[in-house]
């Protein structure tokens, strides 16, 4: 059996009933989230983060394509939906709800419910079980939410923006409650985040969405391996920016963007390492060296290799 | 851990939203309690046969009335997901088919709105052959709580129709009532305008039975007078409980059809908003048309663009106005030829769907009012055992002699136009009331005659019935002024 999320070529969008027209959410997805990892969904504004973790939860029906959990279709199936538990970017539900009354909403949803790792978590995280969500602060509805997503114990679980409204010390807190979980029960994680150093700090595994369209998808540790960050000298000043730029692209290197400090050059190359310094040593330098690139890098990088804006952005320090 | 059945996972379900409509339940609940303890208090302390405690009756009706309609409030908090978002975001993803999540829900509604009414009507059938004589005293409190029962199913179904339909909760409270109210009325409108009024007949017996039939609670509160045990208020009765069966149906397979994304946006099939103000609009037609042309052009229009207005959330264009516009004449002139041809044949043929020559009326009486020089004269005309013919004749005078124009009278120029100069200080209105002896059949004939026209019935009753038994013999002597 497989065991793994798979979404294939799988298009979606929003109808106007009016115009009799629709928006394009998703064009022609294709995306495997593997069994046991912590995948990150990143994208820009309206990219479609939302729609794909809404559709892997069998929320909205594609329009075209597949999404099978584990081989299985999700939509409208629940031996797919057992396996799986949605938490949404909001916590505006179930405002009349105590956290007990939403344990036993989910027990009667959710066969594998646990009330021991519900009250456990709950217990740790000091919240009331008695209390109405409508008294709870942002960021403790958020903690009861995912009390009760861990609580469920299912294989997959779908975090959309989900560490929003906690404070710092919270979110390391949820975070590493989060993840020694599904480390114990070997369970998947996909959390969909605006926060590029969250993602990295959190996952092994990402992908970027921009404008409904994948723009990549593979291991952190492989992004990363991917681009070269480097900063050198020319030795000709008269070389011009464009010139640098043909010579770079003579040389057979993709150039994602090039910034100006003085004399010194910094390049962002979609080439590892090695091959980066190797061909570009081809040209008159008097000085070469690689520095280190962050994940926010890459992915502002490629945004604006595209034409959108870095602004949308935020990095945690 | 083992898998849920999908009758274990339809339970657990039904028993999980319980937290959701809490508030409802107990409302159903206290009322259910209170109508309980009303009837029974009824029963026990005077008894099914003492009319003048009839208010307490009525009084006692009321709170399992509004009991029964409570479907509305519980409909649309049990079916959250269709209209609120972040409901939306949680139902949709849980490991529960569409379908065992809609028969959750129909569960749930039956056990937190049926169930307490039903609970509260056997508490009381069971204690109230105590208290009454016989099978006759005990049959109007069945036929009580049975109607009750059948417009709480008829309310949940339509509301559970509504909310599938719609995408937001303003929605759902608005249309349900319009539903109950267009789907109730229509038929009655439609008999009164398309059946009873072209074949001149003012049937107040056909149209209540229509009444309580579509919608049970009109009998029930309109009294116990009425014979609930007609055929016509069974067949009622079968066919509002069957319309709740199908409303419930097209639910069912209007929810099979959604997911997440159609929650919030307005009426999520168009079919429906088209559906609600067609209805409307005809209703209205109908229900103006009785009081003329232009009250039903006005008033048709301003439900009709106002509903799909609102259903629009102020969103239009001209050319969307001119859409409506389109529609709303189209329906409008349906109603009219529809009414054209009803008044054509003497309401489709109901005019001629009379008694057959064999049967004999066991009744007939004649009301005649006149109003001359500020004073009214009433003349009541009692008489038995008249023969088809002979009636047909009175009522063909009475038909022929009519003062009062109606809308297609004009229109078409038909049998019905006033043929007499009326003298503006003398009206005479003239009803005769005939009942067969099959009394679904029973029908009244409400026209405006001359004075003249009355002379002239008195003389052809005289000249039809010489012997003592006819109908002057019978005159009460009832001349009131």
């Amino acid at each position: 059996m497989i065991q793994m999320i798979e979404i294939k070529n799988v298009s979606m969008g929003f109808e106007d009933s009016k115009k009799g027209s629709g928006t394009v959410a998703l064009n022609e997805v294709r995306l495997t989230v593997p069994e046991g990892c912590i995948f990150g969904f990143l994208g820009s504004n309206g990219a479609g983060k939302s729609t794909l973790m809404r559709l892997m939860s069998g929320i909205y029906r594609p329009w075209s394509g597949d999404i099978l959990i584990d081989g299985e279709p999700v939509f409208d199936n629940p031996a797919a939906k057992e396996k799986l538990f949605f938490v949404n970017d909001e916590t505006t539900q179930f405002s009349g709800y105590t956290p007990e009354d939403l344990k036993f909403f989910y027990k009667g949803a959710y066969a594998g419910f646990s009330d021991t790792v519900f009250e456990r978590i709950m217990k740790s995280l000091e919240l009331p079980l008695d209390k109405r969500l409508s008294t709870f602060s942002k960021g403790m509805k958020r903690q009861t939410v995912v009390a009760l997503a861990l609580a469920a114990q299912t294989k997959y679980l779908f975090f959309d923006e989900a560490f929003d409204g906690l404070d710092p010390a919270m979110r390391r807190i949820v975070k590493n409650l989060i993840t020694d979980e599904i480390i114990e029960r070997g369970a998947t994680l996909v959390v969909s985040s605006h926060n590029i150093t969250e993602i990295s700090e959190l996952c092994d595994r990402a992908m970027l969405l921009h404008k409904g369209e994948l723009i990549f998808s593979d291991e952190l540790d492989n992004l990363r391996t991917g681009f070269t960050k480097v900063q050198l000298v020319i030795r000709d000043s008269s070389l011009s920016d464009e010139g640098l730029k043909q010579q770079i692209a003579a040389l057979g290197l993709e150039l994602m963007q090039m910034s100006v400090v003085g004399s010194v050059r910094q390049l962002i190359i979609r080439a590892g390492e090695n091959e980066t310094l190797e061909k570009l040593s081809q040209l008159p330098t008097s000085m070469i060296e690689t520095i280190p690139l962050t994940l926010e890098e890459i992915f502002i990088y490629e945004l604006e290799v595209r034409g959108y804006g870095s602004t949308d952005f935020i990095t945690e320090d | 851990m083992a898998a849920l059945t999908s009758s274990q996972r339809i339970k657990a379900y039904s028993k999980a939203l319980s937290r959701n409509t809490g508030k409802a339940r107990m409302l159903i609940i206290v009322l259910c309690a209170l109508g309980c303890i009303l009837m029974l208090f009824h029963v026990i302390t005077v008894g099914a046969a003492n009319s003048h405690y009839r208010d307490l009756l009525d009084l006692a009706i009321i709170p399992l009335l509004a009991a029964a309609g409570s479907g509305l409030l519980l409909a649309a908090p049990m079916f959250k997901e269709l209209y609120n978002r972040q409901y939306a975001d949680v139902e949709f993803s849980l490991p529960i088919t569409a379908s065992e999540r809609f028969r959750a829900k129909l569960l749930s509604m039956v056990r937190f709105h049926l169930l307490p009414l039903l609970g509260a009507e056997a508490l009381f059938l069971a204690i109230t052959p105590f208290n009454v004589e016989d099978w006759a005293g005990y049959k109007p409190y069945l036929m009580i709580c049975l109607s009750l029962l059948i417009t709480a199913i008829f309310v949940d179904a339509a509301a559970v129709f509504c909310v599938s339909c719609c995408g937001s909760l303003a929605e759902c409270i608005y249309t349900t009532p319009l539903l109950i109210a267009g789907i109730t009325l229509l038929p009655i409108f439609f008999a009164n305008f398309f059946i009873i009024q072209p074949a001149r007949l003012s049937a107040d017996g056909i149209a209540f039975a229509l009444a309580s039939g579509q919608m049970p609670w009109c009998a029930t509160v309109l009294g116990l007078d009425s014979e609930l045990d007609r055929l016509t208020d069974y067949v009622g009765l079968g066919a509002t409980l069957l319309l709740a069966l199908l409303l419930i149906l097209a639910a069912y397979r209007i929810y099979l059809k959604r997911d997440g994304l159609q929650t919030g946006r307005p009426v999520v099939f168009p079919a429906f908003k088209w559906f609600i103000a067609s209805l409307a609009l005809t209703d209205v037609i109908l229900l103006f048309l009785f009081n003329g042309v232009y009250y039903s052009i006005l008033f048709g229009l301003l439900v009709f663009m106002g509903l799909l207005f609102l259903i629009a959330r102020g969103r239009v264009s001209v050319f969307t106005l001119a859409k409506w516009f389109g529609v709303y004449l189209g329906i409008f002139l349906c109603c009219l030829l529809t009414g054209s041809i009803a008044y054509k044949t003497g309401g489709f043929g109901y005019s001629r769907v009379r008694p057959d020559s064999s049967c004999a009326y066991q009744y007939a009486r004649l009301d005649i009012t006149s109003e001359k020089e500020d004073k009214e004269y009433y003349y009541v005309f009692h008489a038995g055992g008249y023969d088809l013919d002979s009636m047909r004749e009175i009522a063909d005078i009475i038909s022929d002699n009519r003062i009062e124009p109606k809308f297609f009278d004009d229109v078409f120029n038909s049998k019905g136009r006033y043929d007499y100069i009326v003298n503006d200080n003398i009206r005479t209105r003239a009803y005769l009331y005939i009942e067969a002896d099959y009394p679904a059949r029973g029908y009244e004939i409400n026209v405006q005659i001359t004075e003249e026209g009355v002379t002239k019935l008195k003389e052809l009753i005289d000249r039809l019935h010489p012997s003592e038994t006819s109908i002057s013999s019978y005159l009460y002597s009832e001349v009131y002024e």
